[in-house]
């Protein structure tokens, strides 16, 4: 049995000349032959085989996806896009649930301790979680992948748009999670609003300066205006003490939430100011 | 007839690449690009979507070669993962089922059929003889190998008709050869 196929053979193969069951005999033979597997190779569309060659070595070059990365991908995120977000998240995952575990210390307080003092510790405390998470989102010194975010072809304002939500997305519901436990009732929410408007702010500021100066001037200014209004507070109830704070009065509210608004449109009319920051 | 040329086996390769070796995966694939994409190229008319099915089926191998299992030829195990590959991608374009081949003059013969027709004469002939419909479902399950789902949905046909013209061209292939 040394049958094997000849060169007139695979020439008429090729053109489709062959009947039906001779076209099958030559397939299953050289399937199975290593010998005339070595003639097709010899024969084989060079640009083709160099084609496929080089698309298979970027895709071996290129990391896995990670699990993160993956579920993303599912959830119908682009390649580029994924990417960018489960990097962030093993980036940056220990930091965030270090913020949300310290939170959940100050909600355990609240629970236990003096009347409003734990309650607004949390609520002042809250926001500044979603603001670190914008100050790391991009710039030089911040991002360990900012060469490579510079070297790629998304835009910049993508990016830390990209980034921030990375970040926020589960931060906020896990902070949500732990209001829950507070005995305050909707009041345990007034952290939300101030969150968004303080992080769209910083991304507003973030246009004109580096993102952590922008984030850390914020955080520095809620810290102090919750200080300056909290001391005058009156003590009476945990209710009236938290509202104390301009913040989490509802005109507050109105206001952190047009905050955010307009810092969004802000950011969105200036979004070319994030590819100068490179 | 592994090993027969000069350098590592098929089956020595795929166990290199199950421990991440490049070379061996460059070897493979100079060893078998030719033939995997000259033979997917008769099952599909679109040369990007053959290369594509290509590229698809060394990742598979490049992932997988672990899960070869000495089991049979490697050639053979290529080729299945090559066609599903192909139908994958087939599949995800919309192109239209396997009309090429119904409705072609070419392909199929029963398993080993080189080297019966030669003994049997008429083996081939009655291949040949059989009509486009019945060609086409020994050409997907015995050829290419596919299960009776998987050349159905090729062929765009039920399952069930699939076992029926399977069974008429046996029947048609044995009073040939009796």
């Amino acid at each position: 049995m040394t049958w094997h196929v000849d060169t007139t053979q695979l020439d008429r193969y090729e053109s489709d000349a062959l009947p039906p069951s001779g076209m099958a005999s030559v397939e299953m033979h050289v399937t199975s032959c290593e010998s005339c597997r070595g003639q097709v190779a010899g024969r084989a569309d060079d640009a083709a085989r160099a084609r496929v060659k080089q698309a298979l070595d970027e895709r071996l070059d290129t990391p896995p996806a990670g699990r993160t990365e993956r579920l993303l991908r599912l959830v119908g995120l682009g390649e580029a896009d994924a990417r960018i977000v489960g990097a962030t998240l093993s980036l940056n995952w220990s930091w965030i649930a270090a913020c949300i575990l310290s939170l959940a210390f100050v909600v355990l307080a609240a629970t236990v301790g003096s009347r409003g003092a734990g309650l607004a510790a949390f609520l002042v405390a809250a926001p500044l979680v979603p603001l670190v998470g914008v100050a790391v989102a991009y710039g030089p010194r911040v991002d360990p992948t900012f060469e490579i975010a510079t070297a790629a072809t998304l835009p910049g304002a993508r990016i830390v748009m990209l980034r921030t939500i990375a970040v926020t997305a589960p931060a906020i519901p896990a902070i949500a999670a732990l209001s829950v436990f507070l005995p305050a009732g909707p009041l345990a929410f007034a952290w939300l609003l101030p969150a968004l408007g303080l992080a769209a702010a910083s991304l507003a500021l973030g246009t004109l300066m580096d993102l952590p100066k922008a984030a850390a001037g914020l955080s520095t200014l809620w810290l102090l205006g919750a200080g300056m209004d909290l001391a005058d507070a009156p003590r009476t109830s945990a209710e009236g003490f938290v509202r104390g704070f301009a913040a989490f009065h509802p005109s507050g509210q109105l206001l952190f939430a047009s905050l955010g608004a307009v810092s969004l449109l802000l950011v969105a009319l200036r979004r070319a100011e994030f590819e100068i920051a490179r | 007839m592994d090993g027969a040329g000069e350098g590592p086996s098929d089956s020595d390769l795929l166990m290199a690449i199950a421990d991440d070796d490049r070379t061996a995966f460059d070897l493979l694939y100079a060893r078998h690009f030719g033939w995997l994409h000259l033979r997917l190229s008769r099952r599909c008319a679109d040369p990007a979507l053959v290369e594509e099915a290509v590229q698809d089926t060394f990742m598979t191998i490049w992932k997988k070669a672990g899960s070869y299992r000495a089991q049979g030829d490697v050639g053979a195990w290529v080729w299945g993962i090559g066609i599903r590959q192909l139908l994958n991608r087939m599949r995800q374009r919309k192109t239209p089922a396997w009309h090429l081949l119904v409705h072609s003059e070419r392909l199929v013969s029963a398993e080993d059929s080189v080297l019966l027709s030669v003994e049997h004469g008429d083996l081939g002939g009655a291949i040949d003889r059989l009509s486009p419909e019945l060609r086409a479902v020994v050409q997907a399950t015995v050829i290419d190998g596919l299960t009776t789902r998987e050349a159905a949905q090729v062929l765009g046909i039920p399952s069930g008709t699939v076992k029926t013209r399977m069974m008429r061209a046996r029947q048609q292939l044995r009073e040939a050869l009796t």
